[in-house]
Formats: C-alpha cells, structure tokens, sequence
C-alpha cells in the first residue's frame, strides 16, 4: 500500500498539485488547490481501499484527474467499469462537499454582508486610489465587496484592508462570479469587465453609462465574460485588462485578450503615457498618475 | 470628467492560420511554356485577346490537339502497355468568362476540317447515291417480275438476281464528322462507328454530365460505351431498335468549360465515381478574372492563327498505317530511355502518394489513371512538335516527357482541388455540409452541441462532426476551444468560434 501512496503522490505532483502530508485509502481529502494559499481548499483526493487507482483535482483550475497502479495484467471489462464507477461516485462525494462548502459560505457571506456599514468616502483606501465606494461597505475596519453569480445570488465577499491586502471568504464560490461595480444588470448595452474593484470604480467613473463588473482576478476573466456573453448577446463587452509589465508572461494582458477572444469582446489595456513609471499596471493606477498630475 | 480611458478598445489582435479555401485553395498557374510551338502559341494568343485564364486555352488547345492526335497516334509506355493519345480535360470557370468563345477558337480548325473534307466527299456522295438509287430501281423490278412469274424456277432466278443486286448496293460515304456537342452515349457510339471510331466531345456547359447521367434514358445511366471509349476498349452495343454497332477500338476525347457549381456533388451521382467516370478527366480550375480585365482585347495575330490551323490540319491528314489485312491501324510512338526514366518516376511518385495517410488517398481511382494520363499527354505533344512531318519515326524525348509532367503538377494539384469540390474526400464533403449551414446561419460561435443538434441528420456520431469541424480549423475557417469547467456536473460543450474577418463581413 506503501508504494501505491508514493505513487499516487507522484501522480498529484505531476500534474501540478502538491498532496497532503498523510494520505490514508479510502478517505477523501481536501488541500490547497495549485499556488493557493494553505487555507485553500480547492484540491482534493482520493485514493480507493484497494490502492489500485484512485482521483484527484483542483476546483481552482478545472483539473480532474484518475490514477491507476502499474500492473501485470490489463484491467478486465469489469474492472474497468468499477474503476469507472468508483471514479464517479468520488466526484459525486466531492461536488456535494463543494457544494455544501459553498452553501454555508454564501450564508456567511450574507450575513456579514447584512451587518456591514456604508464605506465613507473618506476611507483611506479610496482616497488613495482616487476612488468612490461605490456601494462597498465595512466589516470589521475592512473595505467590504459583494461577490455574486449571474443569477444575482450572493456567493461570497471580498475583503480588502486599509493597506490594500485583498482577502476572498473562505470557502466562498469565485468562478464565473464577480463584484458589481457599477451600472444596471437589466439589458445593458456596454459591459466592461475588468479584474480588480478599484479598476473597475475608475472605469465606472469614466462611463457612468456602462455596466461594469469586477472579475476578482485574471484567471477569472474568461469565466465572467464568456457567462456575461451568455446572458447579453448583443451586448458591447469590453475586457479591461491589467497590463503586468513586469511579470513574466505578461499575465494579465494575456488572460485579457484570451478572454477577449472567447467572448467575442472588445480589448483594452492601458496606454502608458512615455513618462508612465513601470510599476503601473492598470487603469486605476493610469488614472490617479494622471489625476496627481505626475505626467 | 472623462478620461476616456477605454478609446483604444479593438478586437483582440489573433494569428489565425492562413484561409485555405475549400473550393479554390491557391493553385499553381498553368504555364503554357509547356505547351510547344504553334500550340502554345496559339493558345496564349487566344488568352490575351478573349481575356481569360490561360489554362481554359490550354485546356481546349490540348483537347483539340488530342482529337488529332488520337485519330493516328498511340504510345507504347513499355512494351505491352499502350496508352491512345485522346484526353478528357475540364476547366471550370464561372459565367461570363468567354468560355464558348475560346472553345470555339481552338475548335475552329476541326470545323473547317469537316466543311473541307465533306466538299471534297460531296461529289462522290452524290454519284455513289445516284448509283445506289439505279440499283436499287433494278433490284425493285428484278423482284416484281419474280413476284408475278408463274414459272417456278424463273421465278427464283429473278429473286435470286435482286437479291445479288442488293447485295452489291454500295455505302454511301457519311459527312466527315469529328466533334459533337451535345449527343446521347447511345448516339455517340454510333457516331464512333460511322467515322473512324474517333470523336470528341466538346461542349462549354456541363449538360453533357447530366447525358451521362442518363436524362434520356430515364436517369439510368449509361458509361459502359463512354469509359471504353477512354480506354481504347472494344465495345459492343447491341439494341433492339437500333443496327448493333460494333468497336475495336473507340477514342473519345471530351473538352469541357463548365461552370464550378456544375462540378458540385458529381461525386455522388451513380456510378461516376465509382466506376472511375470521374477519374478519368483531367481537370483545371483557374481563378475567374472577371472584374480585373483591362477590356483591350489584342486580337491574335494572323500568323498564329494560320499557323494553328495548318499544325492541326496537318494531325489530322496523317496518313495511317495498314497492317497485312488492309486494316488501319495507329502509328506507335516510343519513349526514349531518358522519358521513359521521368515518366516512371512520376509513376512511382504518385504510387506511393496512394498509400493510406498519404495525400492521394482518397484520389486513386484520378491518381491510379495519372501516369497513363501523362503518357498520352507527352504523345500529344510530341505529336504538336512533328505535326507537318512523321512523329512515328521519332522517339518522345525526355524533354516533352518533362513538359507533359510540369502539365501534369498542375493538373493533380488543380484535379484534388476538382475532386474535393465534388465531394470525393469524405472529410471535406462533410466540412463543406457543416460549413454551409454556418453561412446560412451567419453563425459567429455555436458549440458542438448546437451544431450536432441541428445538423444530427447528416452526422449520426458526433465524432463524424468533429472530423468536419477538424478539416475547417485547419483551413482556418474556425477555431474550436474546450471551455474551462465552470463547477461541477457535465463539462461544457466545446465552443466553435468562426474566424473574426469572415463573421464581421457578415455583420
């Protein structure tokens, strides 16, 4: 049994995830999904009583993956069907703890969203970032942002500290969800999806007239624009990408034009004035350089 | 205030393959310095002056070429395999381009052949008529005093003597004919029978497919007589109504300059691609000028004209051989060792290109024919090059080989392209059935699903879709992507997003 874990365990590295410590047969275990934080529990496993395969993925990313142990003789038809069966029936164990996971958190979310207060305009984050609170509120001294599905269903809440430190509730559903920033739900003739909430306040700022939306980050842009695509086909989308100059790969301006290209949706990344120091990297950041006049 | 942050929003920047397109992908040009002497000469005398594409009149030179030719000529590969020197040449092209105009160019010599040698016949068709009625009038009169003779025995004489006399009649001479446009098979192969066994067919539409098919005939197509007549076969039509005709060896060339939609779904026609109907042309699709000419005819020059018609005047007096028996028979024509060379490399080139995976798999019944189809070309023109001598008593060089397989190249790449858009590879039948109902739909992005859902008539498996949707991704007609899982249960149906130019046009 042993080796079948070590080789289980290799599998999981393999594809990019990191197992847990203790790995037992026939328990489902939860752990960090790929590059997230240790509290993250988007990663999960299960190696089957026999030790002779089990699954694993990451909620995070999509990945779903099965794991067979080396053997002599190739599975029979039979066993094949089993192994099938068993595979399903873990998935089925996991998306109900998903789903569940996600349920409490949504109730939380709810409630600490219910017992929030209105953000003044004073708030020091806003004033840094040049930024109205567009409808954020305030939990326990941090600045306090709805995340919604496109159902209009409250999934989760992001935190945001005084300092800039962004936090999601744990536990909460992200994918494919966002923080409405501004603008009308009902049939809008413009969306412009962006990744951070400041980003998308600026953008609010600049066309009232627009339906902005927030997609927490870059990896969530594709998600919220191809559901955005859905639900208004005939809209203008517009993706506001970050443009991460810095950063190998240039992630932010990639996952903009992949989501871009997926939704059928107009582009846009900032255009750096010559004299724009390089450590700007989105609209909000473009916008309060040029607001402070340090053109 | 405004900053107008987002003025620079624009479509995504993307690098989509180059469109390879299904009809017409890019084809080489046809250069019409394969064609020798007076032959090409004339032809691209006929391209400029009628403003078309060049390979319409290479096309329809070779073809009339090839009915002289065949009339006298064969080629002997190696010994044991011989090769007739007629050929089946299409060239397509769209309404407009003038295509009656140059057919009618390059056949005018095969006309003024027929008027001159139906005046030189025309007197002895007249005595021999004369002649015949006279002895018919005997024949009449030698039976009616039999048929009132009492006496036996005279009576039988009398019989005896008209049928002697019908016996004798002499056959009147047909009117030379060497070309028809528009004839049944069934006409056709009498037609054979009455001038030589050696004919062209030569039309600028497309209706003689839909003779093929059998219009007079109630859809029931009749190819035997048509595909022997391409082969050089014996053929033996033996109707009720009609006297039997009997072929040693019928050479048929066909010229065609129908139009693209008319090549459209022939593959599925009974029995065309099948019983190798299809195969057997060699075809050419130049792209249409129209709208692109400078409308400044240079007409062609007298000499070049005269000079086409005296070369293919003079293919066509060729004196033929007659063996021991009195029979006609055809002069043969040797490769030399350094053409016999290229053509077998050609031969074994294309072999190998038939092999399953390789690019003419799903062309051998065209591909199989290639190598003879070159080999009758390389007759061809040798036979242009020694038209006012004696090209029997030539071998072909490799140099003509080499220009019957630069023809060739592009022949095949032209034929695949023909094929395709006939629907004979599968693969992209069924593309052009998916693609299709996208244009009809304008549709700028569907996933799989929606496509099978609608197209689940023509593709009972979504593999058989996707094998459709293949071939259009890498003509760079779409793109289709797996979406990321957006949470648990059934994964999402993959997403086909139509290449931003085409679906914007469309807007």
């Amino acid at each position: 049994m042993n080796n079948a874990i070590s080789q289980f365990r290799d599998a999981m590295r393999s594809a990019g995830l990191e197992p847990p410590d203790v790995l037992e047969a026939g328990k489902l275990y939860r752990f960090p999904g790929a590059g997230k934080r240790p509290a993250n529990r988007a990663g999960w496993c299960l190696l089957f009583d026999d030790g002779l395969g089990g699954c694993f993925g990451d909620w995070s990313s999509g990945l779903s993956n099965t794991w067979q142990a080396k053997r002599n003789k190739p599975f029979s038809r039979a066993e094949r069907t089993a192994f099938a069966r068993r595979v399903e029936a873990a998935k089925q164990q996991t998306e109900a703890e998903q789903r569940a996971r996600q349920t409490e958190a949504a109730k939380r979310a709810a409630a600490i969203w219910n017992a929030a207060t209105p953000t003044p305009k004073t708030h020091p984050y806003l004033a840094r970032k040049c930024i109205q609170p567009h409808g954020a509120r305030i939990h326990k001294g941090a600045l306090t942002l709805p995340v919604m599905d496109f159902t209009g269903k409250l999934t989760s809440l992001q935190f945001i500290a005084t300092d800039g430190g962004k936090l999601l509730l744990s536990g909460g559903r992200k994918r494919g969800c966002f923080i409405p920033v501004a603008g009308e739900m009902g049939n809008p003739a413009r969306v412009l999806i962006c990744e951070g909430w400041a980003t998308g306040c600026t953008l609010a700022e600049d066309e009232p007239t627009a339906l902005v939306l927030a997609a927490i980050d870059a990896g969530n842009l594709e998600p919220v624009a191809m559901a955005a695509r859905r639900r208004w086909p005939s809209a203008e989308l517009v993706i506001a990408g970050d443009d991460d100059r810095l950063t190998a790969g240039n992630p932010g301006a990639t996952k903009a034009k992949a989501a871009a290209i997926a939704s059928d949706a107009l582009l846009a990344l900032p255009q750096w004035p010559k004299d724009a120091p390089e450590h700007l990297t989105d609209f909000n950041d473009l916008a309060v350089w040029l607001a402070r006049g340090e053109a | 205030m405004s900053a107008d942050l987002l003025k620079t929003a624009a479509p995504p920047p993307e690098d989509w393959p180059e469109l390879v397109p299904l009809d017409a992908p890019n084809l080489p040009r046809l250069d019409l310095v394969h064609l020798p002497g007076w032959a090409g000469d004339y032809a691209r005398a006929i391209a400029t002056d009628t403003e078309t594409p060049p390979e319409l009149a290479a096309g329809m030179v070779l073809v009339a070429c090839a009915t002289a030719a065949a009339r006298r000529l064969r080629v002997m590969v190696k010994p044991g395999y011989f090769e007739p020197c007629n050929l089946w040449a299409v060239v397509a092209l769209p309404p407009g381009n003038r295509k009656s105009a140059v057919q009618s160019a390059a056949t005018a010599p095969l006309v003024a052949w027929e008027r001159d040698q139906a005046a030189i016949l025309e007197p002895e068709i007249k005595r021999i008529t004369s002649e015949r009625k006279t002895l018919e009038a005997r024949a009449k009169e030698k039976r009616n005093k039999a048929a009132k003779e009492k006496d036996n025995g005279k009576a039988a004489e009398l019989a005896r003597e008209a049928a002697d006399i019908e016996a004798e009649l002499p056959d009147i001479p047909m009117q030379p004919q060497i070309w028809t446009s528009d004839a049944t098979p069934e006409r056709l192969g009498a037609l054979l029978a009455e001038h030589g066994e050696c004919m062209a067919w030569l039309s600028s539409e497309g209706g003689v497919f839909d003779l093929l098919q059998g219009r007079y005939s109630n859809g029931i197509p009749n190819l035997d007589l048509v595909l022997k007549a391409h082969s050089g076969d014996a053929e033996r039509v033996d109707r009720g109504s009609r006297p039997p005709v009997f072929l040693k060896g019928p050479r048929l060339s066909i010229g065609l300059s129908p139009q693209p939609d008319v090549l459209r779904g022939l593959a599925a026609k009974p029995g065309f691609r099948g019983r190798g109907l299809l195969g057997r042309f060699l075809y050419l699709l130049p792209p249409s000028p129209l709208g692109y000419r400078a409308l400044q005819s240079k007409p062609v020059p007298e000499g070049v004209r005269d000079a086409y018609a005296a070369g293919l005047r003079a293919m066509l007096d060729w004196e033929p051989v007659t063996d021991e028996h009195g029979e006609q028979r055809s002069h043969l024509l040797r490769l030399s060792d350094e053409a016999y060379a290229e053509w077998y490399a050609f031969a074994q080139a294309i072999e190998v290109q038939m092999q399953p995976g390789r690019e003419l798999e799903h062309f051998t019944d065209w591909a199989g024919k290639a190598p003879g189809a070159a080999a009758r070309l390389a007759g061809v023109l040798h036979g242009i090059k020694h038209a006012h001598g004696t090209p029997w008593e030539a071998a072909i060089t490799a140099e003509t080989m080499t220009a019957a397989l630069e023809i060739m190249a592009v022949i095949t790449r032209h034929s695949l392209a023909a094929l395709d858009m006939m629907g004979a590879d599968p693969t992209i039948a069924a593309a052009r059935l998916v693609w299709d109902w996208i244009e009809r739909g304008r549709l700028d992005r569907f996933t799989v699903r929606e496509a099978f859902n609608a197209l689940r008539g023509t593709f009972p498996r979504v593999a058989m879709l996707r094998e459709a949707l293949d071939a259009l991704e890498e003509r760079g007609y779409l793109e289709v992507t797996e979406p990321l899982r957006d949470g648990p249960g059934r994964p999402p149906s993959p997403i086909v997003r139509v290449r931003p130019e085409i679906a914007r046009a469309w807007r």
